[in-house]
This record gives C-alpha cells, sequence and structure tokens, in this order.
C-alpha cells in the first residue's frame, strides 16, 4: 500500500534530472517522517529511542506548527492525540508539505504549468494549456466512482478529508469518536501545507468546520453533508464550475440552521 | 503522451509511487480533436468500447503492434475483441497479473484515439477485509486512471487507497498500448 503521486507536467518542459531531484524530496522527507518505517525519526521518537530536543529542525518544526494548529482549532487537530496508540503524528500536515517542497523544487528547474497529486491532496501552478484552468473532481465521497463537484484550479492547494475508504478512520481528538458530522471536507487555498491540515481540522468539526476555516486568510471549504449536500464558502466560489445538484452555498447567516 | 511510473517505495504516509504525465503539444491537439467521448467513468465496466472518432492520425508514441492484447486471462467480464488496430494506439491491453499482500492484481485498458478510456481490473483481491476493499477501491482506482486521461478532468481530490501492485499492472498495461 502506498500514497500515489502523480505528476502531469505541461510545457514548458524540465529535464529528467530536475524531475528525480522532487521525487528525491518526496522519498527523503517520507524517510525521515514515516510512521511505517521503524528507523525514521518519527518512528525513534515513538519507540523513545530519541528526544524530541534532539530530532531535526524539520520535524521538529513539523511538531510545533501541529502544536500551534491545535490551539487554533482548540484540539479538533491535534497531532500528539488524535491516535488510540498516543503515538505522535503529524501526518496530516507532513503530506502537503512535503509536495510544495517537490513543487517548489520543479518551478526552480523551469516548470511553470503543472499539477501534482498526492493521494487526492494537490498543488496546481499554472494553466494546463494557454488560458485554460486545471479542472479537478472532488471525488464522491458516497458514490465512489463520480465527483461530487469541479473547481476550476489555477495555481493553488487542494486537499481533502472524508470518509472514502476504510470506514470512519479520522478521530475527534478531543473525544476519541471517530468524526462522523461530515462525509467529506475540502479545503482550497494558497498552500498544501495548511490545506491538507485545515481539511483534517474541518472535517473533525463537522459544520463549524465551514465558518472556522472561512476565517483564515486565503482560504475556503467545500463539504459534502451525510446527506450527500454539498456546501460551500463564500472564497470558493470563484473555483467552482459544476456540481450535479443539491448544492448549498454556506453562509454565516445559514451557520447553524438545517440546510434543505 | 508518455506515461511512466517513476519510482515505488513501500511505506505509508508519504510512500511514493510516481505516476508522470507529459504531453506535448502535439497531445494537446490530439486530445482536444477527440475530446467530448473522453471516457468518463459512466460506462458500465466489461469492456463497452466507447469509440468515437477514430484515433485520427494523432499518437505519438504509437510504435506497438498490439502485442499481447490479452495475456493474462482470468474471468473477464464480457469478451473483448481486440479492436481494430488500424487506428494507432487503439484495442484492449491487459497488464501483467501483479501480487501484492492481500492477493493478485491485473489490470485491463481500453485505449481509443490515443487516449486510455477504460480501466478494468481483472483481477482483485476477493473475501474477507481484503475484498470488502477490493470491491469499494475498484472503481475508485478506475475513476482515478480515467481522470488523468480525461479531457474534462486534470484530477481528483479525495483520499485513494492504492496498491503498488495495481500501479506496476497499469504500467505494464500502458507500456503495451505504447501510451
Amino acid at each position: 500500500m502506498g500514497t500515489v503521486v502523480s505528476l502531469d507536467i505541461r510545457a514548458p518542459f524540465v529535464s529528467d534530472e530536475v524531475i528525480e531531484r522532487a521525487i528525491g524530496i518526496l522519498h527523503d522527507i517520507d524517510r525521515r517522517f514515516s510512521l511505517y518505517r521503524s528507523d525514521s525519526e518519527l518512528s525513534r521518537l515513538a519507540q523513545g529511542s530519541v528526544r524530541e530536543d534532539d530530532l531535526s529542525t524539520d520535524v521538529r518544526w513539523a511538531l510545533a506548527a501541529c502544536d500551534d494548529l491545535a490551539r487554533q482549532t482548540g484540539g479538533a487537530f491535534d497531532a500528539r492525540r488524535h491516535r488510540p496508540d498516543g503515538v505522535v503524528d503529524p501526518s496530516a500536515l507532513v503530506k502537503g508539505w512535503a509536495v510544495e517542497e517537490a513543487v517548489r523544487e520543479l518551478e526552480a528547474g523551469g516548470a511553470a504549468n503543472l499539477l501534482m497529486i498526492a493521494g487526492g491532496d494537490l498543488v496546481a501552478r499554472g494553466e494546463p494549456a494557454p488560458g485554460g484552468a486545471w479542472r479537478i473532481g472532488i471525488r464522491h465521497p458516497t458514490f465512489a466512482d463520480q465527483v461530487a463537484s469541479v473547481l476550476a484550479l489555477r495555481s493553488g492547494a487542494l486537499a481533502t478529508s472524508g470518509l472514502y475508504e476504510r470506514g470512519p478512520h479520522l478521530r475527534d481528538p478531543r473525544t476519541g469518536q471517530a468524526a462522523n458530522g461530515l462525509r467529506s471536507f475540502s479545503v482550497v487555498g494558497p498552500d498544501l501545507t495548511w490545506a491538507d491540515a485545515y481539511a483534517t481540522a474541518g472535517f473533525v468539526m463537522g459544520r463549524d468546520g465551514l465558518g472556522w476555516v472561512d476565517q483564515r486568510p486565503g482560504y475556503g471549504a467545500l463539504a459534502i453533508t451525510n446527506d450527500n449536500q454539498v456546501v460551500w464558502t463564500s472564497r470558493v466560489d470563484r473555483y467552482r464550475i459544476w456540481d450535479p445538484g443539491g448544492a448549498v452555498r454556506f453562509s454565516e447567516e445559514s451557520q447553524g440552521i438545517a440546510l434543505s | 503522451m508518455r506515461q511512466r511510473i517513476v519510482a515505488t517505495a513501500a511505506g505509508l504516509a508519504l510512500a511514493v509511487m510516481l505516476l508522470v504525465n507529459f504531453r506535448t503539444p502535439e497531445d494537446l491537439i490530439a486530445a482536444a480533436s477527440a475530446s467530448g467521448t473522453a471516457g468518463n467513468a459512466k460506462t458500465a465496466s466489461g469492456g463497452g468500447t466507447t469509440r468515437s472518432g477514430s484515433g485520427n492520425g494523432s499518437t505519438t508514441g504509437s510504435g506497438s503492434t498490439s502485442s499481447g492484447g490479452s495475456t493474462g486471462t482470468s474471468g473477464v467480464a464480457g469478451t473483448t475483441q481486440p479492436a481494430p488496430t488500424t487506428a494507432a494506439g487503439a484495442g484492449q491491453f491487459t497488464g501483467p497479473m501483479a501480487a501484492d499482500p492481500y492477493g493478485n492484481v491485473q489490470v485491463q485498458i481500453t485505449v481509443s484515439g490515443g487516449k486510455v478510456v477504460d480501466v478494468v481490473a481483472l483481477a482483485m483481491p476477493v473475501g474477507g477485509h481484503s475484498g470488502r476493499i477490493s470491491n469499494y477501491v475498484a472503481p475508485i482506482l478506475r475513476t482515478q486512471a480515467l481522470a488523468v486521461q480525461s479531457a474534462n478532468i486534470d484530477g481528483v481530490s479525495g483520499a485513494t487507497y492504492t496498491s503498488l501492485a495495481y500501479a506496476a499492472s497499469l504500467q505494464g498495461a500502458l507500456d503495451q498500448a505504447g501510451l
């Protein structure tokens, strides 16, 4: 099992060496952060064979960023408490950051128009063809082979958390229970590091997550409710180009009101 | 269009498996002229070859004569007649059987006009927990593979579960198709 990373580069193209360097960044971050590798820094932290103060700068930064998010979200996002086994797991933030780092490398190498998708979370740059935008489907959480909405993205990031597989797998760190207020929660904005973390937090918060993301400068959210309605915040308006109906625009006025 | 899986690694959170997808300007023109047909995830599995305007002279790396149009034959829904291979890069191509810890995976693609219009899993793990995952996952993988090729959608957001074996078999099929 693994996370698939796909990369779509449109002209101007870059050399294979540039691509290999970008891939190398992903592998390097995986090697240091993956809890599925017993010799990664995070695994050694979990085993107690290294102290947090002795971790590398990047790992300490990731943990500090997660701690800050825990404060911002009132504990809805908490890398130290969301796993039943107590293992510190910042992967909801690290994956997005890793993709941003790889994209930076590709841009430094000359790529201007690209789409990198890692396990359903993505960073877009430029245009797929002159004058066009990247068209991104948001997978329907209930009907696996359909998309629930389509967003048009130029430069930006999009992350989605949801009940897509293996049943509920996101726990609410505040209660220890599975989060079940929504089917899926997507966040669009400038940086995948935060979009990814906000999507996790927003999904756990349920409908309150829409208002919370709306208060993050530059970020918007689109959620799919348990009755398969699509609900979104105003910043998503300019990206949203299609959804199949049942869509409700979220606003402060509608917060707390049953949307129908 | 050239597609290749560049790197694989086991693990999870960040395990990397890269499907690099280059498109040349000629590909874009070909995609535009063949668009509108683009395999959306609608067609039921089983190999209904939705071919439309045949692959007008497009296609770049079409060298492959439809070699190995069907290598492994497990119980496939609907027998599949390798499409007339007049148009370069058209027909059905079956990837190798690949093993993962949960069972065997084998993928078949349908190509028309130099584009993948359908992806069907001929074999996925069955039974038990992994079988339940397979039942759910097969359509997701299909959507993912198609989305990359679709003229209408460039990518899909939403969690994906993908086995390395699936990617390996898919890559084998893409290689045979010369894509």
